[in-house]
């Protein structure tokens, strides 16, 4: 049986999702509710400085008093032994951050409506936050959020928009400890850069950028270094002429330019004024169909296939809990064995505002421009003797005497390759120090490293004629690593935001000849046909009248499980490992050379009786 | 000349200083205390503008509301909401207000708005 961390004898962690500044956070399962729930886990250095933790527990006390259809709710708080938990819903769906980088790759412009729509929900949580006052004492409790972000906004696939984070904002980032590297400070009001109190009114302005980058298309504030994005931040520069070359109606500028006022005394007072101009906005565009059937719509359509990764993901856990319910049985304390389980899991530079909750394969489309596959391949703790030869300066004595202990329990072991190998990497450790490995600051793959500290990292890997990359990776004990789930070479969830293009070459035919095809809804003419595609997921579809579907073998148990008809691959993995095929009808076949993948694609066709 | 403007609240001292202040303004202005009286006021005075209270005893400022913007002949006022929060300026414009002034009352703010409608 599959170790697992219980937490407070009931939540028991089933596998990690993200990794931030301050916290992981777990998919996990609620032995007692009997349904699937997010934790976030303090990251060990953040848990040892009791100023943290005291405000963290604080605004944890404040944001559990939160409940709202558009906030994440807050459940609990744990501590248990020297770690802290913050038990949260689950969010089946992406944050707005992901779907402005898909959009953005895919060239999609999200309707202005949809981004009206969608800060006005957030705008809703928002006032009802703004204005909460002490249930007992009758007292305002001035919640201000401080971290409105494309991070932290939401998307479910069942149409429900939430802000998340409430407080932890607030306790990872007071007034005195401004977090000021150049993803927070593209999201910060003039007061926030200039380290002055805060009111509601900063959140407003944080929700004029949001609006702003999802109409132009990208951040409000841009520069080559962070003191010049700060300059910017400070002084509210904002350039609104990308607004007006994006299209964007003057009435809603000049809402955005309200939000982004310098001043707080010239902007909205409350985000209940700034509703009022989103609705109106609203009206004004709206037709026969409402906002909110525009907005399932589009999402619908721009995040098809991270829903049917869901899917398959939410079939897969359902039989999975059954799983959980009977280890959750075990005593609450984690068991720790000379074979400490660990796990691996990496996350996108976009979401070190740790609150990106999403799955394993929604994060695999977003690394759909994949060039080089690091493959993290992760092995159990033995017992023997190693020889000095590690990533942290040798063997770590976790008690500090300098004496092999018996009890000594060794540090997860690291192997990194890439595909082609040969390519030079850089691990920076949560510090941004560059890690040397065996002496080398850039080691090139594939290489192994004997011994790597828990805790989460960036691995950069670089080879000519491949464009660079960059991963974020947690290293987090409490996981049975056959039950981690990390087939990396699968999951390939890379940072993608210095990639370049990974072409395939695609040919589709089908039997017969001459069917029209259709690729991501996308009429391609008939068959045959070959192109060459971006790594990603693709839906294939091929029609010709009269014709339908055809069995070319029998189906098996497995196959009832699929959906007639179907072809959805994920071109960043092997076929074998492809999850959206009928293979009734389809046939696939692929070849990887030095000129790059290949995908034969063939469907069947029968005539219509 | 000037827009005729009914005010509907049931909070007399807001209707006395929404008068002052509006009549100094130059809108021309009437005052109705409950919903019951705003329906029969909106017919017989004919503004221009409705600017109401949603909250208020007997017919609720969204039901007066929407009984207007059913009418043909009121259906034409514009209508302006008085609201504190979220919900009630959502219902509002469910019900047909073509407006919302947020509580507490901006009387600048008011007057830009009833000027542009």
């Amino acid at each position: 049986m599959s170790e697992k961390t219980i937490i407070a004898n009931k939540y028991v962690l089933d596998r990690l999702i993200g990794v931030g500044k301050v916290a992981f956070v777990y998919k996990a399962w609620d032995n007692m509710l009997h349904k699937f729930i997010a934790v976030k886990k303090i990251h060990e250095d953040f848990a040892k400085d009791e100023k943290f933790v005291d405000k963290f527990r604080k605004e944890a006390i404040h944001t559990a008093k939160l409940e709202h259809e558009n906030i994440v709710r807050v459940v609990n708080f744990i501590m248990e032994g020297s770690d802290y938990y913050m038990i949260m819903d689950y969010v089946n769906g992406v944050n707005l951050e992901y779907l402005l980088m898909k959009c953005q790759k895919r060239n999609i412009k999200i309707p202005p409506e949809i981004a009206v729509y969608i800060i006005s929900e957030i705008t809703k949580a928002l006032e009802y936050a703004h204005s909460l006052k002490d249930g007992v004492t009758g007292e305002p409790l001035n919640i201000v959020h401080r971290d409105v972000s494309p991070g932290n906004i939401m998307l479910y696939y069942n149409g429900k928009i939430k802000l998340t984070d409430f407080g932890i904002a607030k306790a990872g980032r007071d007034s005195d400890d401004e977090a000021k590297d150049a993803e927070s400070l593209a999201y910060m009001s003039p007061e926030q850069a200039l380290c002055g109190e805060v009111d509601g009114r900063s959140d407003l302005f944080n929700c004029g950028l949001v609006l702003y980058e999802i109409l132009a298309g990208e951040k409000p504030y841009s520069g080559e270094s962070d003191i010049e994005i700060w300059k910017k931040a400070k002084s509210a520069s904002i350039n609104y002429k990308k607004l007006e070359s994006a299209g964007v109606e003057k009435e809603l500028i000049s809402v955005i330019k309200q939000l982004l006022s310098k001043d707080p005394d010239d902007r909205y007072r409350s985000a209940a004024e700034m509703f009022v101009d989103l609705k109106k906005f609203l009206i004004k565009t709206g037709s026969t169909e409402s906002i909110e059937k525009k907005y399932h719509k589009f999402i619908g359509s721009a995040l098809r296939e991270e829903m049917f990764a869901s899917e398959q993901e939410i079939k897969k856990d359902l039989e999975k809990k059954y799983e959980l319910d009977e280890e959750s049985e075990l005593p609450g304390k984690k068991e720790v064995s000379n074979k400490e389980p660990m796990r691996i899991e990496n996350y996108f530079p976009g979401e070190e505002s740790f609150s990106v909750i999403r799955d394993k394969k929604i994060r695999r489309v977003a690394a759909l421009k994949v060039l080089i596959k690091v493959a993290v391949v992760f092995l159990l703790i033995g017992g023997s003797v190693y020889a000095f030869f590690g990533l942290t300066g040798g063997r770590r004595d976790p008690y500090g005497s300098g004496v092999q202990d018996a009890d000594y329990v060794k540090k997860p072991e690291l192997r990194l390759t890439t595909s082609p190998p040969g390519a030079r990497v850089r691990i920076l450790d949560q510090y941004s120090r560059n890690i040397l490995v065996d002496m080398e600051d850039e080691p090139v793959t594939p290489l192994h490293i004997q011994e790597i500290d828990y805790g989460y990292y960036t691995i950069q890997a670089e080879k000519e004629g491949y464009g660079r990359i960059s991963r974020r990776m947690g290293i987090q004990e409490g996981f049975d690593a056959e039950d981690a789930d990390i087939d990396i070479e699968n999951s390939s969830m890379l940072g993608d935001f210095f990639l370049l293009p990974f072409d395939v070459k695609i040919s589709v035919d089908s039997r017969p000849r001459g069917a029209m095809l259709y690729i991501n809804e996308e009429n391609m003419g008939r068959t045959p046909y070959n192109g060459t595609h971006e790594v990603g997921i693709y839906n294939f579809r091929v029609e010709r009248a009269g014709f339908e579907p055809s069995g070319v073998r029998e189906p098996d148990l497995e196959d009832a499980a699929r959906i007639r008809g179907v072809c959805v691959i994920d071109t960043s993995i092997p076929i074998e490992k492809q999850v959206g095929v009928d293979y009734r009808f389809w046939e696939i076949s692929e070849s990887t050379s030095t000129d790059g993948k290949q995908l034969n694609i063939t469907g069947y066709l029968k005539r219509r009786n | 000349m000037s827009k005729k403007v009914l005010v509907v609240d049931d909070d007399k001292s807001i209707l006395m200083i929404a008068e002052t202040f509006l009549k100094g303004k130059g809108f021309s202005v009437v005052t109705a205390n409950s919903g019951e009286k705003a329906l029969k006021m909106a017919d017989s005075e004919k503004p221009d503008i409705i600017l109401l209270d949603v909250v208020m005893p007997g017919i609720s400022g969204f039901e007066v509301c929407e009984k207007l913007k059913k009418n043909r002949k009121t259906r034409k006022i514009k209508i302006v909401i008085i609201s504190g929060n979220i919900p009630e300026i959502e219902k509002g414009f469910d019900y047909g207000a073509d407006d919302c002034i947020v509580k507490p009352l901006d009387w600048n703010k008011l007057t830009e708005r009833l000027e542009d409608l």
